[in-house]
């Protein structure tokens, strides 16, 4: 569709600085972010008169197609995460098996290196090592995109697996179900932020995880309160919702949040 | 030793079944997928079988397969491979079985030496887990574990991975160099730090009682 150049709202606090803060003291700059060149055209025509706007008729005002949708949003957004869990199996089926299946035939030319020749073996040996590094780092690359975890055993599994790479007491109580791929992974990476923001010696922090009806409701307890807008950013776009239980400003506030399922 | 192996990744699959037959093993089936290496060992008897964790039938078709396999042929041993290591599928592979299992990075299993070292141990009857995952379950023990474990002596904490790795007494023994009466002293000391009271001669319910303490969370307070 056809769109105006988008002007940036811009807002100003009480000292006159610009803020990039849509939330704030809005001022009258105009926008025409969501002003189609089709409505404007109308806008405009309303003003012509009336015998030119019979010559122009009605040929030139096409009908407004419709505008995008909440649930077309919410596609898109659920799109993104299957594209990222695609991307994973992507890695997972190509370049990693490739690398561990050239870990095995090095093993065999090791095996056939000549017994008078140890420091061949021990090269080969180190070639497997780097290998295995290299392995190391795109097991990194998958669990930033869409943890393989995630994919194969559910929001539990998942979290639990990062609770226990963290120096941070944390409990993870999630049912074993599924509440599919976007919900998942929206989820996921939010408490993973809301885990990682977190000083070390923070207090115990809980998360709560359970379908109700067809939501996925989750609660992080414990956690820095601006960690709720992150969350915002991930699940609102889903059509879910994020509220702020506890709002004492930078501890022990309770997050929760509920995130339609597939 | 009679090897079986199920892996949908052809490359890989043909890849193991080289170093394999270089070891010395004698692969009597080699399928893609769980289903046929069920069909197959039906007729053909094995010590050990090779599965890949994610195969067909997804989604975790190594794991659904070890389980009708074990129900079939309960001394059959199991190395489950996996691009992962994970202490997810480690507690999923030891409620399937605690003997005669194993679990380990595909990457890690690339030489002869290696290879055949974990299908023994396992056709041993002996628990075989990825040595950088008992590392990890052993160097990050969570919550209030973690100063409990920080107070086992440096050579306490050398048997305690390889407890973790799922060594036995002799093993860890010959590894540390020391006598395995003195690893079994480290072993009554480890558990009476740890608070655990499981019977330190039997094997099984030991390895089991350590991955079970490392891994639990924090009791809630």
């Amino acid at each position: 569709m056809n769109r105006l150049p988008v002007t940036r709202r811009v807002f100003r606090r009480g000292d006159g600085a610009n803020h990039r803060d849509d939330r704030r003291w809005p001022v009258t700059d105009e926008t025409s972010a969501t002003m189609s060149s089709t409505a404007c055209f109308r806008r405009l025509a309303k003003w012509l008169p009336k015998s030119v706007r019979r010559i122009l008729g009605h040929s030139r005002v096409h009908p407004v197609p419709p505008a995008p949708t909440v649930s077309d949003h919410r596609g898109k957004e659920q799109d993104k995460w299957l594209r990222r869990r695609r991307l994973e199996r992507q890695l997972h089926d190509g370049a990693a098996l490739r690398i561990s299946a050239l870990t095995l035939r090095l093993g065999l030319l090791r095996h056939r290196c000549p017994p008078n020749e140890p420091a061949w073996r021990d090269r080969i040996g180190e070639l497997q090592d780097e290998l295995h590094a290299i392995l190391d780092e795109l097991r990194d690359v998958a669990s930033a995109i869409y943890p393989p975890l995630l994919d194969e055993a559910g929001l539990g599994p998942a979290l639990h697996e990062v609770a226990s790479r963290l120096e941070k007491p944390v409990v993870v109580v999630v049912s074993g179900e599924r509440y599919g791929p976007s919900a998942e992974g929206a989820a996921y990476f939010s408490v993973v932020e809301c885990l990682t923001s977190l000083p070390a010696g923070a207090p115990a922090i809980q998360v709560v995880g359970r379908r109700e009806d067809d939501d996925l409701v989750l609660s992080v307890t414990g956690v820095n309160a601006r960690d709720a807008e992150f969350m915002d950013d991930r699940i609102r776009p889903l059509g879910g919702t994020v509220h702020l239980v506890d709002g004492n400003r930078c501890s022990a506030s309770t997050i929760t949040a509920r995130i339609p399922c597939e | 030793m009679r090897v079986a192996l199920a892996e949908d990744g052809a490359l890989f699959r043909e890849g193991l079944l080289m170093l394999l037959r270089a070891a010395g093993h004698e692969v009597v089936g080699c399928t893609s997928n769980g289903d046929e290496l069920v069909a197959l060992l039906k007729t053909q008897p094995a010590d050990v079988a090779i599965l890949d964790i994610r195969m067909p039938p997804e989604p975790e078709g190594g794991l659904i397969t070890a389980q009708r396999l074990r129900d079939a042929h309960p001394s059959l041993g199991l190395l489950f491979l996996s691009h992962y290591a994970e202490s997810h599928y480690l507690m999923r592979i030891l409620e399937i079985g605690t003997e005669r299992v194993g679990y380990r990075l595909k990457e890690k299993i690339g030489s002869v030496e290696v290879l055949t070292d974990t299908l023994q141990r396992i056709a041993s009857g002996e628990i075989v887990i990825e040595p950088a995952l008992a590392k990890r379950l052993v160097d990050r023990p969570r919550g209030e574990k973690k100063d409990v474990v920080a107070s086992l002596s440096e050579r306490e904490l050398d048997v305690l991975r390889l407890m973790a790795e799922g060594h036995s007494n002799n093993g860890i023994a010959s590894t540390l160099y020391v006598t395995p009466k003195a690893v079994e002293k480290h072993i009554a000391n480890i558990f009476t730090k740890l608070g655990l009271h499981a019977d330190t001669t039997a094997y099984h319910r030991r390895v089991l009682a350590v991955l079970t303490y490392l891994r639990s969370q924090q009791p809630r307070s």
